[in-house]
């Protein structure tokens, strides 16, 4: 039973707050735990610190959904941890991003139109 | 490098925290990403401890709730995919449910709740404050480096006296050089001295110590330069050792006093140091140390007053350390012929002990809070049985509920994990109210700690007596669990069957029931025969006539300056002065000064000469030596025998008097009055001192022991400065204090008045290791025995509530109330006499370890004994009285009909 590719993009929105900012996290490149944490921390302005445990539960899921790898590419050698293991956006998790930023900046516009986001926020 | 060491100790306490959280999830998960996570979190940890330890222990806290809630939640939605009933996952969560329902459950039976907490937080509190103590007293080292190679020297020569004797000058001497496997001796003595603070004259304890004494507890000053051996050679520059107290108190913890001199009792000494914070040797209140100039080349003499430690050679035992000082304590009549010549040791049974210095500053206490512990661990006991008595009521009274829940498909393991949950909650809250307790108690034991008692300022709550206390909790639990399982049968339909009404008890469970109850009724009879024949021992010890008459009896302590009074013969006039004004004072019958008081202070065993013995020759004997004014014997209400006491003219130092106990006069000159004979002091060269009158003996020594023939010369011959006053009056001793005062000021503005008591205040200070361990023991026993009742009630009790239906059949079948009530009681008593009898048989083998606290009363006194049966046995009978006297109320009509 496949779906068409539209169809499963679909399927997946919206995506939890918490798996949005692993994803934007790893839109920027590969990771391993830590650095996903410190990502999502910079990502919020240190408004959001996971917790590693929930941090996996994430992952899994996200992994499970086949939105996120494990990778077997290696960062720089020195830079590398050997008992790290690194996670990257599959090509779903990639389109997923774009398809929840675009969903989230639609619904900004409707509150900026309304004049919901006070003016001094706005970028 | 030891911030990055102990950061790296915290991430490593980081993963052990978060691996213990990520129990909350699921084992597959924990598998799969539990090292990742951990890993993850060891570096946030590092990275939050390098902002400093809040941070980090903000970090662990907000974590707590994150994972928890992380992993509740993973467990459910693994339970979504794979619902499977006897999953973990399950388990876990019903466990959490389960903790809640138990705790409501408790919460809904207070009365259960409360006593059992209660009860278990007494036995714990009790246990945890008595070990406390044992613990600081008794188990940790002293405050040296090695301690436990540290040893005290003492003689003793039980045939001329039972207490044991310092060293000599010149066996100190002798030992320090010979001794190979001792690394060091250092000897001390202790005095006071007066020294005089923004004026005021006050009266300071200081030691006189061997250079080698620092060296040998291996403890050096905090401030300034040790005593050295060139300080402690006779004729030396005078020296001294602040105690850090001292300098704090009288010199404002100034450092330049170092360097200065200070006068001590009109001599200049010059401060070289302080030593640190907490040190006081032998005790805590010494504020200065001196060296004591011994004279390697003087005449050795027969004279032990110096008190020594030593510090065993590394590989040397004390045991062999002892054998060693034995064999050279042989050689000492050949080296020594001017000390112990003539037989001496053969004859006195003289020799050398090397008892632990932890063993010997505890000394006789070390007895005492063993019992004390022991009363306290029984107590303990007796709560758990008592706990575990009303948990097993508790269960029985719910085994219908329980069985209904087996029925309705609870596993019989979930039913015993809902009774244990519900032990564990009631032994921990119990626990953290006895330390609560506990922390009350030590604080109240050190306050009512009997004068003396070593070490009273190391006893503290430490973490081992924390865990302790723990420990007894977790074991409480386990045991209390025990119960409970009992309690669930395996086969339900049986268990629902019998839970209902039942004609007769069922009678395993009731046996179980009266295990605990015969138990605890024969610890209250251990406890209640040590108390007793304690108190006993007590009485016995304050009807013991010491000789003197303690009442209406005031002592004071006086020091006069010598600078002030270089001669001896102006400060006797001095002190002649002061006793003279303050007899003539309204409401003072006999005033007299001596140089230590019976019982509190210990008398010179000194070598005396002794002539005109019935054969006519002369000896040289050690013979108990106190020194004493004219008025002394009076005021301490002594009784004259024959003779006369002291009068002015025995304190002419040209033709003095002398005293003799009754029993020296025995021995010396049997069957002759001692009047006229001649004695005197070897300590120099005295004239010989002639017997005016003999008193009757004292007990000078210990209250306890045969008193000791003693010799009173007069306190002209000694040439101090110091003497103790005892004032007899005829109304309350202390209201006379300031007119005392008064009348000694009156003579010299300057003297400083010290250490003022009644005298029946010092006896009691003597007498208050007893009181202190009777007064335990007993509030011990009265617990024990308080909840030996309550078990007792509730045994019999509930077995009242059982055998209702029998009872009515009973009532219906003709039995008259007063034949019910006494089948009740009979059956109160029947357990009682049971505990009672195997209480008795081990109090019979176990009193033994009170033997040597007790004083003219046996361990297993009969009286003592029989006390405590008769009394049990009414208790017991009080306890199955109430519910007889329900048992007689039951209607036998509304019984039947309710069945």
């Amino acid at each position: 039973m496949t779906k068409n590719p539209d169809e499963e993009l679909s399927s997946r929105l919206p995506v939890m707050p918490r798996d949005f900012l692993i994803l934007l996290a790893l839109a920027e490149g590969e990771a391993h735990g830590y650095g996903i944490l410190k990502e999502v921390e910079e990502e919020t302005g240190g408004g959001v610190t996971l917790d590693p445990a929930n941090l996996y539960r994430s992952l899994k899921r996200l992994m499970k959904d086949g939105m996120v790898t494990e990778s077997d590419s290696r960062p720089a050698e020195d830079l590398d941890d050997e008992r790290r293991k690194y996670y990257g956006l599959t090509a779903l998790g990639a389109r997923v991003v774009e398809a929840e930023a675009e969903r989230l900046r639609t619904l900004a516009d409707v509150a900026l139109a309304r004049n919901l986001i006070p003016q001094s926020r706005e970028r | 490098m030891s911030s990055l060491r102990s950061r790296w100790r915290r991430a490593r306490w980081s993963r052990v925290w978060y691996r213990t959280l990520l129990l909350t999830y699921p084992a597959a998960f924990r598998r799969e990403h539990g090292q990742d996570a951990t890993d993850v979190f060891a570096d946030v940890a590092h990275a939050e401890a390098c902002r400093g330890n809040v941070a980090l222990l903000r970090l662990w806290l907000r974590s707590v709730p994150a994972v928890v809630r992380g992993g509740l939640q993973e467990r459910r939605e693994m339970n979504r995919s794979h619902p499977d009933p006897s999953g973990p996952s399950w388990r876990f969560e019903t466990m959490l449910s389960e903790l809640r329902h138990s705790l409501r459950a408790l919460m809904r039976r207070p009365g259960f709740t409360v006593t059992a907490v209660l009860t278990l937080a007494l036995g714990i509190g009790a246990t945890t404050a008595v070990f406390s103590v044992v613990d600081g007293v008794l188990l940790r080292p002293l405050p040296y480096p090695d301690a436990d190679r540290l040893v005290d020297l003492s003689h003793s020569a039980p045939e001329l006296s039972s207490g044991d004797w310092g060293l000599s000058s010149a066996g100190y001497f002798y030992f320090r050089e010979h001794a190979d496997l001792l690394d060091n001796v250092g000897v001390y003595s202790t005095g006071t001295a007066v020294i005089s603070i923004d004026g005021e004259p006050e009266r300071i304890d200081r030691a006189s110590v061997s250079a080698s004494l620092m060296t040998t507890l291996g403890v050096a000053p905090a401030i300034g330069r040790p005593i050295s051996s060139a300080d402690d050679t006779p004729g030396a520059a005078p020296v001294a050792l602040l105690s850090h107290g001292f300098f704090t108190r009288a010199f404002g913890g100034d450092e330049s006093v170092v360097g200065r001199q200070i006068l001590l009792s009109g001599t200049g000494y010059d401060v070289i140091g302080v030593m640190p914070e907490g040190f006081g040797f032998p005790s805590k209140g010494i504020d200065a140390w001196v060296p004591s100039q011994l004279d390697p080349g003087a005449r050795p003499v027969n004279s032990h007053y110096l008190d020594a430690v030593a510090r065993l050679r590394d590989d040397a035992s004390a045991e062999e350390a002892r054998a060693e000082l034995a064999a050279l304590l042989g050689r000492f009549p050949e080296e020594m012929p001017t000390a112990y010549g003539g037989g001496f040791i053969e004859q006195s049974g003289f020799r050398v002990n090397a008892r632990e210095l932890l063993e010997h500053t505890v000394g006789d206490t070390s007895t005492l809070l063993w019992i004390v512990l022991a009363a306290a661990a029984l107590v303990l006991a007796i709560a758990c049985a008592n706990v575990a008595n009303l948990t097993m009521l508790r269960a029985e009274s719910r085994r219908r509920e329980l069985a209904v829940r087996g029925a309705l498909g609870a596993s019989r393991g979930a039913v015993l994990r809902y009774s244990l949950l519900e032990s564990v909650a009631v032994a921990l809250v119990g626990c953290v109210l006895g330390v609560g307790l506990a922390w009350i108690g030590v604080r109240l034991l050190v306050l009512s700690a009997p004068a003396g008692l070593a070490r009273v300022d190391n006893i503290a709550l430490r973490p081992g007596a924390l865990l302790l206390a723990l420990g007894t909790a977790v074991l409480v639990s386990l045991i209390l669990g025990t119960v409970s399982a009992m309690n669930v049968g395996s086969d339900l339909a049986e268990q629902l069957r019998s839970s209902g009404r039942s004609v007769s008890a069922d009678r395993a469970r009731l046996n179980a029931r009266s295990v605990f109850v015969v138990a605890q009724v024969a610890i209250v009879v251990l406890l209640m025969v040590g108390s007793g024949v304690l108190m006993r021992s007590l009485f016995n010890l304050r009807a013991v006539d010491p000789g003197f008459e303690a009442d209406n009896v005031l002592t004071v302590e006086l020091s006069i300056s010598p600078a002030k009074y270089p001669d001896s013969a102006l400060a006797f006039q001095a002190f002649e002065q002061m006793l003279d004004r303050i007899r003539g004072l309204p409401g003072v019958t006999a005033a007299g000064a001596t140089t230590a008081l019976p019982l509190i202070s210990a008398p010179f065993q000194n070598a005396n000469g002794v002539a005109d013995l019935p054969d006519g020759s002369e000896a040289t004997m050690n013979i108990d030596t106190r020194f004493i004014s004219a008025g002394y014997t009076e005021a301490l209400g002594m009784e004259l025998i024959d003779g006369r006491v002291f009068d002015r003219r025995d304190m002419d130092t040209a033709n003095p008097g002398a005293i003799v106990s009754r029993s020296l006069a025995q021995e010396l000159w049997p069957g002759e009055s001692p009047v006229g004979k001649r004695v005197r002091p070897l300590m120099q060269d005295y004239p010989w001192h002639t017997v005016v009158g003999v008193i009757d003996d004292v007990r000078e020594e210990n209250i306890k022991y045969a008193p000791e023939p003693t010799v009173y010369f007069p306190y002209t011959d000694l040439s101090w400065r110091s003497f103790t006053f005892a004032v007899r009056t005829e109304g309350a001793p202390s209201a006379i204090l300031p007119a005392v005062r008064q009348e000694v000021w009156a003579v010299d503005s300057e003297v400083p008045i010290a250490s003022v008591a009644t005298m029946e205040e010092l006896v009691g200070q003597k007498l208050s290791g007893t009181t202190f361990t009777l007064s335990l023991v007993g509030v011990a026993t009265a617990m024990a025995l308080l909840l030996c009742a309550v078990g007792l009630y509730g045994v019999i009790a509930y077995s009242v509530r059982q055998r209702h239906f029998e009872i009515g059949v009973r009532m219906a079948l003709g039995a008259q109330a007063a034949q019910v009530g006494r089948m009740v009681v009979g059956q109160t008593l029947f357990l009682a006499a049971i505990g009672i009898a195997i209480g008795i048989v081990l109090a019979l083998t176990g009193m033994g370890v009170l033997e040597s606290l007790l004083y003219e009363v046996t361990p297993t006194d009969p009286l003592t004994l029989a006390a405590v049966v008769i009394g049990l046995v009414a208790i017991a009978a009080l306890a199955g009285a109430l519910p007889a006297r329900r048992a007689t109320k039951v209607d036998a009509v509304v019984v039947l009909q309710g069945e």
